[in-house]
This record gives structure tokens, C-alpha cells and sequence, in this order.
């Protein structure tokens, strides 16, 4: 169910995975904590999967990651190689996901091992660490995101004090008592904000008219690709353990690497197979790597990752090194779910390209009021509280606003989850 | 608590130094490597 979500919101542009997680959030409340991870999850390497399809056939990515795809992959469309563009797309990135978590597997419990050493001060530092990165690599100025991810930290404090047990920052208000939630926050960062965003702007979808009955790359492509995939895996692989690493850095870097490799870096921007196969593995194993840090040292290391922390601890489980141990059934349950979505994800992705296709043509004037009214029903269920509601809506103006002045929302959200853990473990160093 | 609330418990253990460094890296060279920029665009 994940990946097919997590497929689908790949496809359709201006629907990023950490919406989509945001919006589907409450609907897993009833769920189980192994059945509601495996399904985020899906959504977020899924994701991965589906936005090639939109950057090789439209020219629009389907989500940021794969923004490079649309420099080769469209161009070899537009030659009439539509479906091996499609077909090394989807095959790169299963290789890369498999990869990923196979790595993960074996590196889980071992980081898990040492990260039993840590104390207090460790976690404290490893958690400013974590805020540095992200602002670091946030898209635009630093000093903006620092300031971003410092507004973050202070809403991570409105609420009840866990250890004098007084009331912080809620000014009276009954609404602040226990904290601004992370869900109506997210909803209204990514999900609102990015509705509101888009209705200015136009989108054209042009969908190109090609056969895709010959998805199966030729003996040359793999030839030609086989090299990128591999490089593209490692990269994005080590990349994605970094925090506030991730899908987008390692696409780009992949490009930039093979580009730079090549022995006819001319071709790459004219339909370059190598600057499709690389970058959409290196999306998909970072996405897998992004998954250590959060399992092993229950740090998010984007925000995609933030919101699943998010959703573990609302299903009382705290991500860590005693998360193994503790629930063993969530962390491995999650890996073999990841080993099986991959597969998944291939059968879904190249048979059904013309379902896709289709998806692809929903109207926005159909899409937009959906996707309001899943944010305004999941926000109220959360605790059937209107003041969630308007904790959401009040974000979704921020977000928007903070897109106009060019902020990034992922160092608020990440200072947000971070910031009652930063708290917690400053004051038991 | 471990440290009785001293601070230097954040410098004295080495892998919270080496991160508190790294943090600290992050956020001086970006501005170190700004100034150095402006500096020769105004030359």
C-alpha cells in the first residue's frame, strides 16, 4: 500500500513524500507501529520510484530527487527511448534500494552496538550536529535556516516542561498546553503551503504520446549503465547516513561524478542514458541509508525522516540503539517490508506505466480540494481537537510565506522533533 | 546526571568534542569562506 501511495506521489508533481507522510499520518493511528512504519516508509522510497516517470515523460520532476532525471531522461524521451529511460530508471533504482537495504541490515546492528555507548552528552551533541548539517545543506542562505531551525527549538519548548512540570510559552492558551504537535505542523508546512504555492503557478503536462511497449533496456544500455548504477549505489548510499544528507545531494552528485567520468561528457543534457541510471540510483539507496541514522541513532536526518520519527513516537516507540532490542519486530519488520516493496516497486512501475500516464492528467482543480480536506479531517483527528486545526492552518500561511522568502521548512521541523530530545538529554548530562 | 551540571562534561568526553567541532566547522567556514569571496570581488 506504501509504495503504491509512495508511487503515486512521485508521479504527480507538487506532492512531495514528506506531504504525503504528513497528510496519511493520522490515518495509520489505528494501526499498528510495524504496519504504520512500513507504510510510511513505502511512501518515502516510493516516492523515489515514482518521480522519474514525471521528469522522463513530462519534464516536471515528481519530487526534488529527481529533478536530474529530467536532464536526460526527458531528451532520451523526446528521441523516442521513452521506455528504456524508464526501464534503467526503474531497474537502477531497484538495484540501489536492494543494495540499501541489504546495507542496512548489516550495518543496523552494529552502529546500534556502539551507539549503546553513547550518554546524555553524545546525544546532545550528535543532535546539534544533526541541526548543523541540515541548515548547512538547506537549500538558500544558512544564516536563514539557522534562524529557522532556531524557531523550531523554541516551538520544540511551548507545553508543559517534562521536568519542573510547568506550563512554557502557551500564553494562556489551552490549545498550547501540550506542545504545537508535529503532525498539524508538517501538514501545514508541506501539505497546505504547498497547495497554496502552487495555485500560482501553472503547471503544464504536456504527457509525451510514445509506446512504452519496449520498457526492457538493450544488452548497450546495460553495458553503458551498469558502471553508473554501481557508483550511483555507493554514493548515495554514504550519502544518506549523513544527516541532512539525502535523495537530493546524492542525484546531483551522481550526475556531476558520471558526468565527470564519462568519456563523452558532451552527450550529457542530449539524452545521456548514464545521466539517468546513476542519479536515480543514487536517490534510491540514500533513501534507504537515510533509514540508519533514525533506526540505529533515532536521529532524523532530513525531514521526511523527522516526520517518521514523529509518527514512532506518537505510536510510543522511541527510534534509538534499544529500538532493536525493544521492538525488534518494527526494525526488522521494516527491513524485510523494504526488501519486498523494492520488488514491489518494479512490478508496479514498469507494467502499470499507463496508469501512471493517466494519473497524470488528473485535473488540479480536482487534486488541490482533495488533498485540503485529507489535511483538514487528519488534522481534527489527531485528538478531535479544532485547535489542531488551527495550529495546521496557522503553519500552512508560515510555510507559504516561508517559500516566498526563500526559508527551508526542513531545519524547523527537524529543531522541532529534536528539540524536547536536545532538552532531555542536556539536562541528564 | 553525570556531570553534576558541569558543562565541560561536553568537551572532556571525546566523541561529544569531536561532534561539538564538527558543528561548530559547519557553521564557521561557510561564513570564513563568504568573507573570503567578498573580499576578492571587492579587490
Amino acid at each position: 500500500m506504501g509504495t503504491l501511495i509512495g508511487t503515486l506521489v512521485g508521479v504527480l508533481p507538487g506532492l512531495g513524500p514528506a506531504a504525503a507522510i504528513a497528510l496519511l499520518l493520522p490515518s495509520t493511528f489505528h494501526a499498528t507501529p510495524v504496519s504504520a512504519t512500513i507504510m510510511l516508509a513505502g511512501i518515502y522510497y516510493g516516492a523515489m520510484y515514482g518521480g522519474s516517470t514525471t521528469s522522463i515523460l513530462v519534464n516536471i520532476p515528481g519530487e526534488a530527487a529527481s529533478v536530474v532525471t529530467c536532464l536526460d531522461g526527458h531528451k532520451m524521451a523526446l528521441k523516442g527511448r521513452a521506455g528504456p529511460a524508464l526501464g534503467i530508471a526503474a531497474f537502477g533504482s531497484f538495484i540501489a534500494g536492494t543494495f540499501g537495504v541489504i546495507a542496512l541490515s548489516l550495518t543496523g546492528p552494529i552502529l546500534s552496538g556502539v551507539a549503546l555507548r553513547f550518554g546524555p552528552p553524545e546525544y546532545f551533541a550528535m543532535m546539534i550536529v544533526g541541526i548543523t548539517v541540515l541548515t548547512y545543506l538547506s537549500s538558500g542562505s544558512m544564516v536563514k535556516a539557522l534562524l529557522i531551525a532556531a524557531v523550531g527549538l523554541i516551538l520544540g519548548g511551548v507545553g508543559m516542561d517534562a521536568i519542573s512540570g510547568k506550563y512554557r510559552f502557551t500564553y494562556g492558551l489551552q490549545v498550547l498546553a501540550d506542545g504545537v504537535g508535529l503532525v498539524p505542523v508538517v501538514m501545514g508546512l508541506f501539505g497546505i503551503a504547498e497547495v497554496l504555492e502552487n495555485l500560482e503557478t501553472e503547471i503544464r503536462r504536456d504527457v509525451l504520446a510514445t509506446e512504452f511497449k519496449n520498457l526492457l533496456p538493450t544488452l548497450k544500455d546495460w553495458k553503458d549503465s551498469a558502471a553508473p548504477i554501481g557508483r550511483g549505489t555507493f554514493l548515495g548510499f554514504f550519502l544518506g547516513l549523513i544527516p541532512g544528507g539525502g535523495a537530493i545531494i546524492a542525484s546531483f552528485a551522481s550526475y556531476a561524478i558520471e558526468k565527470k567520468v564519462s568519456k563523452h561528457p558532451e552527450e550529457f543534457g542530449h539524452g545521456a542514458i548514464q545521466g539517468v541510471a546513476g542519479p536515480e540510483a543514487a536517490n534510491n539507496s540514500a533513501a534507504s541509508g537515510n533509514f540508519i541514522p533514525l533506526l540505529t541513532l533515532g536521529i532524523p536526518c532530513n525531514a521526511v525522516m523527522a516526520i517518521l520519527l514523529g509518527a514512532l513516537m506518537i505510536h510510543g516507540l522511541q527510534p534509538g540503539p534499544l529500538l532493536m532490542t525493544k521492538a525488534p519486530d518494527l526494525f526488522w519488520g521494516t527491513i524485510v517490508s523494504m526488501y519486498i516493496g523494492n520488488a514491489m516497486l518494479l512490478v508496479l512501475n514498469l507494467p502499470l506505466i499507463g496508469l501512471w500516464v493517466r494519473v497524470l492528467k488528473v485535473p488540479y482543480y480536482l487534486l488541490y480540494p482533495l488533498i485540503l480536506l485529507f489535511c483538514l479531517v487528519g488534522a481534527y483527528s489527531i485528538n478531535n481537537n479544532a485547535g489542531d486545526v488551527l495550529i495546521m492552518l496557522v503553519f500552512g500561511v508560515v510555510g507559504y510565506l516561508m517559500r516566498k522568502f526563500q526559508y527551508d521548512a526542513a531545519p524547523l521541523v527537524l529543531a522541532l522533533v529534536l528539540g524536547p530530545m536536545l532538552e532531555e538529554a542536556f539536562a541528564n548530562r | 546526571m553525570l556531570s553534576k551540571g558541569d558543562f565541560s562534561i561536553f568537551i572532556s568526553r571525546p566523541l561529544s568534542l569531536a561532534f561539538l567541532i564538527t558543528a561548530a566547522l559547519l557553521i564557521i567556514i561557510p561564513i570564513v569562506t563568504q568573507r573570503k569571496k567578498l573580499a576578492t570581488l571587492e579587490e
